[in-house]
């Protein structure tokens, strides 16, 4: 549990696991609760590593209102934050487009999408799921956990 | 000064693009309204709206300033709200308090982003709206273009109450279609003079009038039966029936200013004190119990405060508008949100940052009061057997996230108090400590709403801060079953510690059956569960603890789940 809390991998939370604690051995002078709980926490953490362990981004709904004629600007922007698009329709003489976009790429997007359509688009955006992270982008987020690691360290 | 009654009582939000030169016209309005003698300029860093230091650092407006002018008899409470999209928080406010929103356009550069921007939001709230067309002086202004601009975006609600005899530099004169007169005003602005309208110009008065009149006739019976058979109404007809057209938002009226030289102010002010609806023209607002309350005289006294904000040497400064009764100095009032009692000593109508002491304040009118006990923004005090409470103002939801850190790391808790402080001033900042993230996160409209916060913490708190990147909110979880074990040993003096746990992980999934039998390399293990323990995570998703004990090798295994 306490494990949970800061995953093996990345220092995050983890969800969605079993776990079947089926053996241990005791001292019958020295084993006290702390004892099992650090080695628990070990075991956890090696079968964990073991276990071909993913890492969870969190995915948002956007949608965005803007012009039709800076579409293209937008659309393109949207591929260079591994956005997916899942739908368009044009209202009140706007066009609205609904894309599915990871958080990370989500940082000071309203920024960049008012220098792109001129301040005449907007967007809201909300929490949808967690996906799996592609392995590039993982393997990039070990390596950063690492460092920091050894950083405190 | 006054003490004005609720139907001479129109509360006006100034909202448009930024740069399009609101700030500007209110030095006029206050000129005209006798409320300063001198004008200031925000190049200079001395007008009256912009008065906080981050204002005249960067020369545009970051919240809503109040202040109020008399006009024939009628006290019209104006605000000044910043143009920019980051501070819209500010304008929304403004809006809600207020019964309609002059939006003022840049005659240089006719409709722009900030120009849509702002009619959608005044749009959203449903509020009357008029054009002023500033900038008249400027050798690049075309009056018939913009003209054209705004009917072609917002239709043919938009109806010029005035058109220029001479836009451009040396720009003076207008002739106004409402009066019928053609107004001229002095080089360097102030009072006009009134005139007959000029040969040349007056097909195109007789064809705007006949515009004008038509749109005005169309809200009323009675007016349009007239207009149909006389084709003319009196000036008294016209206005009512372009006021009525504005509560309906089916008439934008148009008129012309020249803020800068402060030509046509005066006119402008005479407008709208005769068209602008006042507070009983208007629906009622409702209570959070969906009651309505007429603004009315005679009504319980109940006071809805809208904005707090910190000033130099005074401290804390409350405004409200009183949304029922008479509001008396001295009134002992009851905060319906905090159960607090409240006195408000001294209660003050604002212009700007100057504050005039006032025995009573009716309904539908603004005030101030300073240094309340325990009065959040948002808060409805009430006299004794008052049971209502407002809450009538939805800001937009944030757009742009960023961690903010001390640089000195033991003035975090300092740094918390003023981002408490920083989001009741201004609501549309959301505050948030993550545990999770291990970051204080801070939510605005855009970056330059929060480039604005950190001036405001470093320059007038004297904090050093740094934004980050805020951290991600990763999950983990695994893709296959593994087996480990681990034996913690410290035995090496003292009381030892000694414990060894054998486990399996595996991935869970909602509704998969109880474990059975794994495999590792060539051992097998079946399972015998003793024991199930259900966690859920606060973070979603789930743990799940078995107690087992493996069949193959008959030792009874015994652990903790924790």
């Amino acid at each position: 549990m306490d494990r949970m809390e800061q995953g093996p991998l990345t220092g995050s939370y983890a969800r969605d696991v079993r776990v079947c604690i089926y053996d241990g051995k005791m001292h019958p002078v020295d084993s006290n609760e702390i004892s099992f709980r650090l080695a628990a926490r070990n075991a956890f953490s090696t079968a964990f590593r073991d276990a071909n362990p993913k890492v969870l981004e969190p995915v948002y709904d956007v949608e965005i209102l803007l012009p039709a004629d800076c579409m293209g600007g937008v659309q393109s922007d949207l591929q260079g934050r591994r956005g997916i698009m899942m739908d368009m329709s044009s209202a009140n003489g706007l066009e609205r487009v609904k894309a599915r976009i990871p958080l990370k790429e989500m940082s000071s997007y309203s920024t960049s999408l008012s220098s792109i359509s001129g301040g005449r688009a907007s967007f809201s955006m909300k929490f949808s799921s967690y996906e799996l992270v592609p392995a590039d982008v993982q393997a990039q987020l070990l390596k950063e956990y690492e460092e920091s690691k050894q950083d405190e360290d | 000064m006054k003490v004005y009654k609720t139907n001479e009582i129109k509360n006006i939000s100034l909202v448009g693009g930024k740069g399009a030169g609101k700030t500007t016209l209110t030095e006029s309005i206050l000129l005209e309204g006798g409320t300063i003698s001198r004008r200031g300029t925000v190049d200079g860093g001395n007008t009256v709206s912009d008065n906080s230091p981050v204002e005249k650092e960067y020369g545009y407006s970051v919240s809503s300033c109040v202040f109020y002018a008399e006009k024939d008899g009628k006290k019209l409470n104006f605000f000044d709200c910043p143009g920019s999209d980051d501070f819209v928080g500010n304008a929304v406010t403004a809006l809600n308090v207020t019964d309609t929103a002059a939006l003022v356009v840049d005659g240089r550069n006719g409709v722009e982003v900030g120009t849509q921007n702002n009619f959608r939001t005044v749009e959203r709230i449903g509020k009357p709206l008029m054009f002023v067309i500033n900038r008249l002086e400027d050798e690049k202004c075309d009056f018939d273009n913009v003209y054209n601009q705004l009917r072609e975006t917002f239709g043919n609600k938009v109806v010029a109450l005035q058109f220029p005899v001479n836009a451009g530099p040396g720009f003076n004169s207008v002739v106004d279609v409402l009066a019928m007169k053609q107004y001229t005003w002095p080089k360097d602005g102030g009072k006009a003079t009134a005139s007959d309208i000029d040969g040349a110009h007056a097909d195109k008065a007789e064809e705007y009038r006949m515009a004008l009149l038509e749109m005005a006739a169309e809200n009323d019976e009675e007016l349009m039966m007239k207009f149909l058979d006389e084709m003319t109404l009196t000036d008294e007809e016209a206005m009512k029936g372009i006021r009525m057209g504005m509560v309906d938002r089916s008439i934008f009226p148009v008129v012309l200013v020249s803020a800068e030289k402060n030509i046509g102010t005066d006119r402008m002010l005479e407008i709208m004190s005769a068209i602008v609806p006042d507070v009983t023209d208007m629906p009622a607002p409702k209570t959070t119990n969906g009651d309505e309350v007429p603004a009315d005289e005679n009504g319980p006294v109940s006071v809805y405060f809208f904005k707090t904000s910190v000033e130099t040497h005074i401290g804390e400064v409350s405004y409200f508008k009183v949304m029922s009764g008479v509001l008396k100095a001295g009134a002992d009032l009851t905060n319906m949100n905090r159960g607090s009692k409240e006195r408000l000593a001294q209660i003050n109508v604002v212009c700007g940052q100057n504050k005039t002491p006032i025995d009573e304040i009716h309904a539908g009118d603004i005030g101030a009061a300073v240094k309340l006990k325990d009065v959040r923004c948002g808060n409805t005090l009430n006299e004794k057997g008052c049971e209502y409470i407002f809450d009538f103002i939805e800001y937009p939801a944030p757009k742009f996230q960023r961690a903010i850190r001390a640089l000195n790391e033991s003035e975090t808790e300092k740094l918390g108090a003023v981002l408490n402080r920083m989001h009741e001033e201004d609501p549309t900042l959301l505050i948030e400590q993550s545990k999770e993230l291990r970051q204080t996160i801070v939510s605005g409209q855009g970056e330059f709403h929060l480039r604005t916060l950190k001036w405001n913490i470093e320059n007038n708190d004297k904090i050093q801060i740094e934004y980050q990147e805020p951290r991600i909110p990763y999950r983990e979880t695994i893709t296959k079953a593994a087996r480990a074990e681990y034996r913690h040993k410290k035995q090496s003096g003292g009381s030892g510690q000694f414990g060894e746990v054998h486990l399996i992980v595996e991935p869970y999934r909602e509704g998969m059956p109880e474990p059975d039998t794994y495999k590792f390399g060539n051992q097998e293990y079946k399972m015998n569960i003793k024991d199930k323990q259900e966690i859920p995570m606060e973070w979603g998703g789930m743990l799940v603890v078995y107690n087992c004990i493996v069949l193959r090798v008959s030792w009874t295994a015994w652990s903790r789940a924790r």
